[in-house]
């Protein structure tokens, strides 16, 4: 959650506030126009994606001054040439100045018009990593934050947690065609999970075990959320992680299983949904003895409990403050406290954007 | 151009060097990049020895050599563009936006404007404050070649004087706005600017970046201890790119 002063944090999640948007556009780290005269914009987000972020804004073609906002040129504001756009978001109550803070960071992928509308539509900034293919294969030296850095540094400044602990990668390792799978394959093997932060940076930090809710909102009386429906599917529900590897020093082969025990998920291993292991088998060469084929294998079941656990779909009030991998405290429809991480989320920049919805997993 | 090869694939190689331990260096047939491979087991491998090379996992193994003696090494230009371009010296540059500008009164810090002041309030003396979180952290370990602080805007100041006034400028400890007042280390001489001028950047201390990226430093900050001279600089609620930070790094990747 995006953290601001404690006024605009309540009015946000328990009364009203006024809602202001700034979008600066950058180019080669430069501003190019700041305050573009967007009419709308939203934000979408799923964590299930490679490029988790969208979004899109719209605007009159000609301003009040006259400009013309449909792309001309290769520096335009608007032109998808690396053209950047940075959100600010400000939050009032009251008379008083608005909080502002950074929202998000986007890449201008295509600016069209429609009508006498000139519709813009983002990419998060991962999509750059996902196009740069390699050209014959990588072989990384050095270690998994010199090879990360590697990867991505020259597109996407990249920062890591303090909790992190860097080793070697494993001589002689071998990366197929696609950069971000390499990306995503290390982050696997740490293990280590990454997220675009709202100024644009990519933070790769631990996978965390347990998880406090910061923050609660309900239906009902004084409540935020509109309504709450349940979803529910038994697509990719793998209770069990098996991790293959050759030892680096010895040669010697072997496994690490990880398996979903947990009495209190829905998809685990021995209970009403599955009797059987139904495995998800990783061959690796990135993990190179059994204590790290064991946590790859514990943090990708993770990942995949989070994916399957119980999930909701939820319409409320907008909340510009939340974003994908928070945990909160929900009261749902009928009642129901559930304990949940939001993995899925968009967010509308203006009033008039409508309601906000977001998809949420109990954790 | 070379493809990249697939699981299993087995393609022509060229050995480059001799055998350490039971690695070689091997140069898959189109590229130019040499990858270390594991060599099977008993198998002599030679400077520029032909052999059969696969992918297995995500590794190369040599298979085994062929022809009756090596060949010569392969003609140089016969493929310039076979392999993803990795550089040693890496260079780039980033612009960091600060994610709160805030002014300290001496006794509490004002909610009422995000424009950061330099001079005395109400017999107190401002800090004016940029924080920049925990952004610069994704440049530790870089040599720092050249900061800017951008697009400073000084705004009028009632009760101040609009002739040109220099500022003082300071590393703030702080990350992020804290409850009490920020924390001041060491100062240098600010932009000079008259009441109305737009100065689009200004050289700070490359070292004060590399310090933000160790993080003992998390911010910026427009003080003077006597009080004087009264300044106020546009926020990021003014203007939002206001007061970022523009830093080019160089890094060393190991190769």
């Amino acid at each position: 959650m995006i953290e601001v002063d404690e006024i605009a944090r309540d009015a946000v999640f328990e009364d009203s506030y006024k809602l202001f948007m700034r979008v600066d556009s950058y180019y080669n780290n430069r501003v190019l126009r700041a305050n573009i005269p967007f009419r709308t914009g939203s934000e979408d987000n799923d964590a299930f994606l490679t490029v988790p972020e969208r979004a899109e804004f719209r605007l009159p073609r000609y301003d009040a001054e006259g400009y013309d906002w449909s792309p001309s040129g290769i520096t335009h504001p608007l032109a998808a040439n690396g053209q950047r756009l940075r959100v600010t978001l400000g939050i009032g109550v009251g008379g008083n100045e608005p909080a502002w803070f950074r929202r998000a960071t986007f890449r201008i992928d295509k600016t069209t018009r429609d009508g006498d509308e000139v519709v813009v539509e983002c990419v998060g900034l991962l999509e750059r990593i996902f196009k740069a293919d390699f050209i014959g294969e990588f072989q990384p030296s050095g270690t998994f934050v010199s090879t990360l850095r590697e990867l991505v540094a020259a597109e996407i400044p990249i920062a890591f947690d303090d909790d992190i602990s860097d080793r070697n990668v494993p001589s002689s390792l071998v990366f197929g065609s696609s950069r971000i799978q390499a990306l995503y394959d290390m982050l696997d093997a740490w293990p280590a999970e990454c997220i675009v932060t709202p100024t644009g940076h990519l933070l790769i930090r631990p996978v965390l075990e347990s998880r406090t809710a910061v923050f609660s909102l309900r239906h009902g009386l004084g409540g935020t959320i509109i309504s709450s429906t349940g979803y529910s599917d038994s697509e990719d529900d793998y209770n069990a992680v098996i991790v293959r590897y050759t030892d680096e020093a010895t040669g010697v082969q072997g496994q690490s299983p990880s398996y979903n025990t947990d009495a209190t998920h829905p998809k685990r291993m021995g209970g009403p949904n599955a009797k059987y292991p139904i495995p998800l088998i990783i061959d690796s060469d990135m993990v190179s003895n059994a204590s790290e084929a064991y946590a790859m294998a514990r943090n990708k079941l993770r990942q995949l409990m989070r994916r399957t656990a119980d999930s909701y779909e939820i319409e409320m009030l907008p909340n510009p403050l939340l974003e994908i991998g928070d945990v909160g405290s929900f009261t749902l429809e009928g009642g129901t406290v559930v304990r949940a991480e939001i993995t899925q989320l968009t967010i509308p920049y203006t009033h008039d954007g409508g309601v906000q919805r977001m998809t949420v997993r109990t954790v | 151009m070379v493809q990249p090869a697939k699981q299993g694939q087995m393609r022509l190689g060229q050995v480059v060097g001799t055998k350490v331990g039971s690695q070689v260096k091997v140069r898959p047939r189109g590229g130019e990049q040499t990858f270390t491979a594991e060599v099977a087991r008993d198998l002599p491998v030679a400077n520029n020895d032909l052999v059969i090379i696969s992918l297995i996992g995500s590794k190369w193994y040599v298979i085994q050599r062929i022809l009756s003696s090596a060949p010569g090494p392969p003609n140089s230009n016969s493929d310039k563009f076979g392999r993803s371009p990795r550089y040693e010296l890496e260079k780039g540059d980033d612009t960091f936006n600060p994610v709160d500008t805030r002014t300290w009164n001496g006794s509490k810090w004002r909610t009422d404007t995000t424009d950061v002041f330099q001079g005395t309030y109400a017999g107190a003396v401002n800090v004016g404050c940029m924080f920049f979180g925990d952004q610069l952290k994704s440049l530790k370990g870089n040599t720092i070649t050249r900061a800017l602080l951008l697009s400073i805007e000084r705004l009028p100041y009632s009760g101040g004087s609009y002739a040109a006034a220099t500022s003082t400028l300071w590393k703030v400890t702080q990350k992020k706005r804290p409850s009490g007042a920020p924390t001041r280390t060491s100062s240098t001489t600010g932009p000079a600017m008259a009441v109305g001028a737009i100065l689009p950047s200004f050289e700070i201390p490359e070292s004060w970046v590399t310090d933000m990226t160790n993080g003992t430093v998390g911010g910026l900050a427009f003080y003077d201890a006597d009080g004087n001279p009264d300044m106020r600089f546009a926020g990021m609620g003014t203007y939002s790119p206001a007061l970022s930070l523009y830093v080019e790094w160089e890094r060393l990747n190991p190769i």
